[in-house]
């Protein structure tokens, strides 16, 4: 992370929750409002997190699914009733372009959301979360996070012991290479498998399966986890209802169809944009905090 | 009343006539810091796995142990798991979860301690061993050292009453063990903890234990004060004298003014030394070769992992010549497992050249360059793929045109060479440490190499098996073969070799014949140096203070 960021500092319950409904409303939700919301807020909360780096995932991988997705849906669909011109005798309809339009949006909204929970919530906050809904699993979890990157290394290991009996893994013919390769990976268990006698014996040594487990965790859920869970919760809820009564929905097929607008639909809107733009409303409030308080040393 | 009470203890593994412990006895009571050696295999495990029920190897047992007067097995697990603490060999295969806070927390988890007490533990314990600085980082991230830390850190938040470790520093570097051991008295001291801990850095551990238990084919031989065990062991004539730190071997070798209580640290030997007086002998010298032909020169070179990342090697220079023994020695970090990669052609350097010759001293073609140089790794264990030892030296000879009678000689006589024949058929993750790295040396071995580099070859071994080792290497070394030792035991390339040089800061800051480097050296020495150098600088081992000191003949 290039910056400090104040959102990830909740507890990890909570930003599991606001990434699930902001996700969620984005993909079953059909309207370019919220989708603009969600797009937008998504967009410079990544490149508030990332940085430099956030132009460059926005450029090598987002934009190109998007376009793709915009070109595939009208190539490929024929719904619509507005015809814009034939290819091979097929209708390009103004329906599935914008059809496409909207999906390339949702998706790459639905993207960034995605990198940027993966950018805040580690290994350890996903356990914690995890283990507060399934403790049994989470110890597994966590088991299976030492396990992967210990696997990867032995088989590092052995195959730099390869070459250094001239056994090279990238030399030689296609064959030798892959009879070289089995010979890696299952040494490679044979160890794995050997080794993990040793940690049954630490675990069991440790007191495992001796009566009922507790967690322990370094997240607590306090006052300010509670306060912004209750906002965000009723203004979740109020997007639910309203999107339940007045139907905030854009209809593309066959023909361009919106419902008339609401009270209820505009608060909808209104609601649902603040929520996507509330990482960055916590960073920027937090930021000015910070400034106001240096300035008081 | 004693803690821990071993009555008659007899163990013997399934299949086997020979019992692995003969009715072994002895009590462990609040406080002690008692250290259990003997040489590999004389039972010192079977001993520990016996004093905790979950662990104790299958097989048939005799005796009783007792807890606190109670049976070990009427003792219920929770409280085993809660008051007996133990601490294995290999640091990685202990450490069960992804994060140093939760391996902290895990045994607690285990016993339901709630939270608020749980979270006052772990805190504790993190502040008592310093691990606040990596609280929260993933546990693949730590070295060795703090890997066992932890571990030791882990059973220490259950707050036992009895600490069993069974070779906890054998996977570590000198200065990493002696840091653990360090902590180990510690624990002992500020919170009266029981110890009973298998080791054999005795140097380390002697100075702050309350016992010493030595064990010879599953009986406890000797038993003392560590101030007497030498006495013990020089009126048995037991070869374990040669395991103790360097200050009681000579008291007891060179047999001479011995005082009334044994020296056990340099700064004691050092006194003792100077009550001997001004030494007759004189020490065996070497003798400089003559016409040394140059067998790996590095010209300028320097070498790093990634584009952006540091340079490891840095104007690397110097030259090894042919049919030596050249040690590289040097802390952590300074570079010198990654000079031997370069040396076997793993890595290459980005500027700079390194040269091998061959037999006459011609430089090599790149096209036989390949299989001039062998390079065992520090894992010994990264080299076996089969079922079988004899398994594998086969696989190492695989692409050699070679007659089945024929491979099957070499490998006998490789075998031989390395004292693995009776190991041949066993699988080689059934083997001990000494024997894995001496079943991996084979295999190098076999693919015939004029230059040999070893990294850590003597890693976690004991006296007798390093004295195993450097046979080995002596004989290598007599058929000519140029072999460069990397490793963190002074001792060991002091005795061994025929230059040393200091790695430091990705090249090499000294390098010299053994003597002379260890005579310019004042803290990176052997300890036998250290305590004689106020008198004579050049004594690197024990055998030479012997031949200093030695008595005057007739």
């Amino acid at each position: 992370m290039d910056k400090r960021d104040s959102f990830s500092g909740y507890n990890p319950l909570f930003l599991i929750a606001f990434f699930l409904f902001t996700v969620l409303v984005t993909m079953i939700v059909r309207h370019p409002v919220l989708g603009a919301a969600s797009f937008s807020g998504s967009l410079f909360y990544l490149i508030y997190l990332k940085g430099k780096k956030a132009f460059s995932l926005v450029f090598k991988i987002i934009l190109p699914v998007m376009i793709l997705t915009m070109i595939i849906n009208p190539a490929f669909s024929h719904k619509g009733v507005t015809a814009l011109f034939y290819v091979n005798n097929n209708p390009i309809t103004l329906e599935a372009i914008l059809y496409g339009l909207y999906s390339a949006f949702m998706l790459g909204a639905v993207i960034m959301w995605f990198s940027a929970y993966n950018e805040i919530m580690t290994t350890d906050k996903f356990v914690y979360a995890f283990g507060r809904l399934l403790p049994a699993l989470s110890l597994v979890f966590s088991m299976a996070l030492r396990f992967i990157p210990r696997f990867n290394s032995h088989i590092r290991t052995v195959s730099n012991a390869r070459r250094s009996l001239g056994e090279d893994l990238e030399k030689g013919s296609i064959m030798k290479r892959i009879r070289n390769g089995i010979t890696v990976f299952s040494s490679t268990v044979t160890w794995a498998l050997e080794n993990s006698v040793d940690t049954a014996d630490a675990m069991t040594s440790r007191g495992y399966g001796t009566g009922h487990r507790t967690t322990y965790a370094t997240y607590r859920f306090d006052k300010r986890d509670g306060i912004i869970s209750a906002v965000v919760l009723a203004a979740a809820v109020c997007v639910v209802i309203f999107l339940a009564r007045d139907s905030l929905y854009m209809q593309f097929y066959p023909s361009i169809e919106f419902n008339p607008i609401t009270a209820g639909s505009v608060i909808t809107a209104v609601l649902f944009t603040i929520i996507c733009f509330l990482p960055l409303i916590i960073d920027f409030q937090e930021n000015i905090k910070w400034r106001y308080l240096t300035s008081r040393i | 009343m004693a803690l821990l009470d071993i009555k008659d203890l007899t163990f013997t593994y399934p299949g086997r006539q020979q019992p692995a412990l003969k009715s072994v006895s002895f009590s462990l009571s609040e406080g002690d810091f008692v250290v259990l050696c003997g040489e590999s295999g004389c039972g010192k495990s079977t001993l520990l796995r016996n004093l905790k029920t979950v662990l104790r190897p299958f097989g048939k047992a005799d005796g009783t142990v007792y807890y606190k007067g109670v049976p070990l097995d009427d003792v219920s697990q929770r409280e085993q798991a809660e008051e007996i603490g133990y601490v294995l060999q290999n640091p990685e295969n202990q450490i069960v979860t992804d994060k140093v806070w939760h391996e902290l927390a895990f045994g607690l988890e285990n016993l339901g301690v709630d939270r608020d007490t749980m979270r006052l533990r772990v805190a504790e314990m993190a502040s008592f061993f310093g691990i606040q600085e990596w609280f929260h980082k993933d546990v693949s991230q730590l070295s060795g050292g703090q890997k066992q830390m932890l571990n030791l850190a882990a059973i220490m938040a259950m707050q036992p009453k009895v600490l069993i470790l069974d070779e906890p520093t054998s996977q570590l570097n000198p200065i990493a063990a002696s840091d653990f051991l360090n902590t180990l008295a510690k624990i002992n001291r500020d919170l009266g903890t029981t110890i009973l801990l298998s080791e054999h850095r005795m140097e380390d551990v002697l100075p702050n234990a309350t016992g010493v238990m030595v064990m010879e084919k599953g009986e406890i031989a000797a038993s003392a004060d560590p101030r007497y065990i030498g006495r013990i062991l020089y009126e048995r004539k037991d070869p374990m004298l040669l395991a103790m730190p360097a200050a009681m071997q000579s008291v007891y070798r060179l047999e001479r003014n011995i005082p009334e209580i044994c020296p056990l640290t340099v700064g004691e030997g050092k006194k003792w030394i100077s009550s001997l007086g001004t030494p007759a002998g004189s020490i065996k010298e070497k003798e400089n070769e003559k016409d040394l032909i140059t067998a790996i020169e590095f010209k300028d070179v320097w070498f790093r992992y990634s584009k952006n990342g540091e340079d490891v090697i840095r104007d690397l220079n110097g030259k090894i010549y042919k049919g030596e023994i050249f040690s590289i020695i040097g802390s952590n970090g300074a570079g010198k497992s990654t000079c031997a990669s370069l040396i076997a052609g793993i890595n290459r350097p980005y500027r700079g050249k390194i040269k091998l010759f061959d037999k006459v001293g011609n430089t090599f073609k790149e096209s036989l360059m390949e299989g001039a140089v062998s390079l065992l790794i520090q894992n010994p264990q990264s080299f076996f793929l089969k079922d079988t030892v004899r398994e594998d030296l086969k696989e190492a000879l695989r692409d050699r045109d070679l007659s089945k009678e024929e491979k099957d000689s070499k490998i006998e006589e490789m075998a031989r060479k390395t004292f693995i024949t009776e190991l041949l058929d066993h699988h080689p993750y059934d083997l001990s440490g000494g024997e894995q790295q001496r079943a991996a040396l084979a295999k190098v071995l076999l693919k015939d190499s004029e230059i040999l580099v070893l990294d850590e070859p003597v890693k976690g071994m004991d006296g007798f098996l390093k004295q195993k080792m450097a046979d080995i290497l002596l004989a290598l070394k007599k058929e000519g073969r140029t072999i460069i030792l990397v490793s963190h035991d002074l001792e060991f390339c002091a005795g061994i070799s025929d230059r040393c040089a200091l790695f430091f800061d990705g090249n090499i800051a000294s390098v010299n014949e053994p003597r002379s480097f260890f005579a310019e050296n004042s803290f990176y020495t052997t300890s036998a140096n250290r305590m004689t150098r106020h008198i004579n600088k050049r004594v690197v081992t024990v055998e030479d203070i012997l031949d200093l000191w030695k008595k005057e003949e007739g």
